[in-house]
């Protein structure tokens, strides 16, 4: 039988994957079974202590997640790297009074989320348009009717698009939206029904 | 509207699948009859669906700029940039000269990921640390120390084996403590210099070598007793910055062999193993060392087997044959690291400076005689006297 090591991915380097690699010598095998076996417990109880290689693999292991939930909620590359990186310093700051309350992930999500709306009320409610060569997905309505939905969609007040973005372009649940948002379930139904409505009618106004 | 008031909620949980069979059955009865609420499950899945097609995909975040804004977000935050650890290891200088041949020869392998070296530059001083207490407030990372535990123990009971060793000194109370969360150290003086004479002497006992920061570089090296000085147990390596454990063994079953196999954990987080196979004759001339070292940096996440080096040291036969001498078939361990030195995908793309981290005398020095080599193997190279610890 062939033994293998899993040799994970490279931070550093975007579309590799962790893969299983054979091993001629078994012994290496035998003998350290879990030595490329650091899970998130691992390396988050040393970022929580400042540990600088435990900081940079809690920003690996988000950062595209949250680059994305900047972008989308900004609509411009500039202004969700300045979000990304204003959220990860302070996360960075409040690792070490992390509880572990919630999820490392919901934690980082609900802080860039403040930060994007920080952001976006600092541009007085006006976010940017989305930029022209932004790719959408296969299938996406026609030009005009795109651009009424956008248009709709920055009308909407930031609360509810923040929400709105959380559950219908990050695909998060509706729990994970209550505690990236600190608040309760019917509260997070209610609010996307809201935002809905707001969506819907200023859809309308829009055609 | 009282009616599409009241019937919203119901809406909404009958298209997250939220109600009950009954429910939904019930429901789905009243949509056929009501246009209004018909209208409004339109009107909904409308809606999602215009929000799911507009989402945008975000541009590539590029390496470089996903890296600079994490260096301004550790800058800005104050997360103190340590330094990264460096192993500066007096290497002897026949160790170094048998890895440069063997590099030059080509096919030592070499299987590294880049960006993941550890520094060293062996002419530099590292330099001097002061008190050993960690700062207040900082602890140990229980789940990383317990699995630096769980390796050394795994380690010393593989290599061991026998009950002296695995009895008295690493249990999980052993207090191991190789992070010592302090900012901007490197590597203590007295890791550098921790294999020094007469270590390792005695085959069959664990040795553990810890940073003795008021020793300096010509201070006495702290190690643990070995099984006959009990309580090696009560050994504590509180204080500690880096945690060698160097584990000797001779291998009964195979006379001639002996096995040091050594653990490092550096203050980086990154662990590291080494294992050094020596095979002697029956007069206890060495006739193949092999040389096999991992390491894991965990920024990486990466497990790089960093260099294996085999070096075979054949007798001429009276008639000019050469015979490969039987103690290293006989190895099993020794075969199977030959293998994969043969068969490394990266061993091409081996350059010097990455032969960083050497065995050194850590791994090298037992039973090591003066003998010279009478023949270099293609891919080897005889070292010369490999006692840097012994000199």
């Amino acid at each position: 039988m062939r033994r293998c090591i899993e040799i994970a991915a490279d931070p550093s380097k975007p579309g590799t994957h962790a893969r299983w690699q054979p091993v001629e010598n078994p012994l290496s095998v035998r003998l350290f079974p879990q030595m490329n076996m650091l899970d998130e417990r691992s390396w988050l109880s040393a970022a929580r202590l400042g540990e600088r290689w435990a900081l940079e693999q809690f920003y690996h292991s988000y950062q595209a997640q949250i680059y994305s939930l900047c972008y989308r909620m900004l609509g411009r590359a500039e202004d969700a790297e300045d979000a990304m990186q204003s959220a990860f310093v302070r996360a960075f700051q409040a690792l070490p009074n992390f509880r572990a309350d919630s999820s490392a992930k919901t934690w980082i999500y609900r802080i860039a989320v403040n930060e994007a709306l920080s952001l976006l009320r600092k541009r007085k409610n006006v976010p940017a348009p989305l930029e022209e060569n932004v790719r959408l997905a296969d299938g996406a309505p026609a030009v005009a009717e795109r651009l009424a939905i956008g248009q709709a969609l920055r009308r909407v007040k930031v609360d509810q698009r923040a929400i709105l973005i959380l559950r219908y372009w990050e695909e998060l649940s509706y729990e994970e939206i209550a505690d990236i948002l600190g608040i309760s379930l019917a509260a997070v139904k209610m609010r996307l029904n809201r935002a809905r409505e707001d969506f819907r009618k200023r859809y309308g106004d829009e055609r | 509207m009282n009616h599409r008031w009241r019937m919203r909620t119901r809406l909404q949980r009958y298209r997250d699948g939220d109600l009950r069979r009954r429910e939904q059955t019930a429901f789905e009865r009243h949509l056929e009859e009501c246009p209004v609420c018909t209208s409004a499950l339109h009107r909904l899945e409308e809606t999602e669906r215009f929000l799911f097609e507009i989402r945008p995909e975000p541009p590539m975040l590029s390496p470089e700029a996903s890296r600079a804004i994490l260096d301004r977000a550790l800058a800005i935050a104050s997360v103190s940039a340590q330094q990264p650890t460096r192993v500066c290891l007096r290497t002897s200088s026949a160790v170094a000269a048998a890895l440069l041949v063997a590099y030059a020869s080509g096919p030592v392998l070499h299987s590294r990921v880049p960006g993941d070296r550890v520094s060293v530059n062996p002419s530099e001083e590292p330099p001097r640390v002061g008190a050993a207490e960690p700062l207040p407030g900082r602890r140990i990372p229980e789940a990383l120390l317990a699995e630096v535990n769980a390796q050394v123990l795994q380690t010393v009971l593989r290599l061991t084996g026998h009950p002296d060793n695995t009895g008295n000194t690493l249990t999980t109370e052993t207090a191991f403590r190789p992070y010592h969360h302090r900012r901007n150290l490197q590597l203590p003086p007295g890791i550098v210099v921790a294999a020094r004479p007469p270590y390792p002497s005695v085959p069959g006992r664990v040795y553990f070598m810890k940073a003795s920061p008021e020793a300096g570089e010509d201070g006495p090296l702290q190690s643990s007793p070995g099984p006959e000085d009990q309580p090696a147990g009560q050994q504590s390596l509180r204080g500690a910055r880096a945690l060698k454990v160097i584990v000797t063994k001779a291998e009964e079953a195979t006379p001639g062999l002996v096995q040091t196999l050594t653990f490092q954990a550096d203050e980086d987080g990154s662990r590291s193993w080494k294992k050094c196979s020596i095979v002697t004759d029956a007069n206890g001339k060495e006739t193949s060392r092999q040389y096999t070292e991992w390491m894991v940096k965990p920024g990486a996440q990466t497990a790089s087997l960093i260099v294996e080096v085999t070096t075979d040291r054949v007798k001429a036969t009276p008639d000019g044959a050469e015979a490969m001498p039987d103690s290293v078939e006989a190895t099993p361990d020794s075969t199977e690291a030959t293998d994969s030195a043969e068969t490394s995908p990266d061993s091409d793309e081996a350059t010097m400076e990455d032969v960083e981290t050497t065995p050194d005398r850590d791994a090298a020095p037992i039973g090591s005689g003066e003998t010279t080599p009478e023949r270099v193997d293609t891919k080897t190279e005889s070292p010369e006297t490999p006692g840097g610890a012994n000199s």
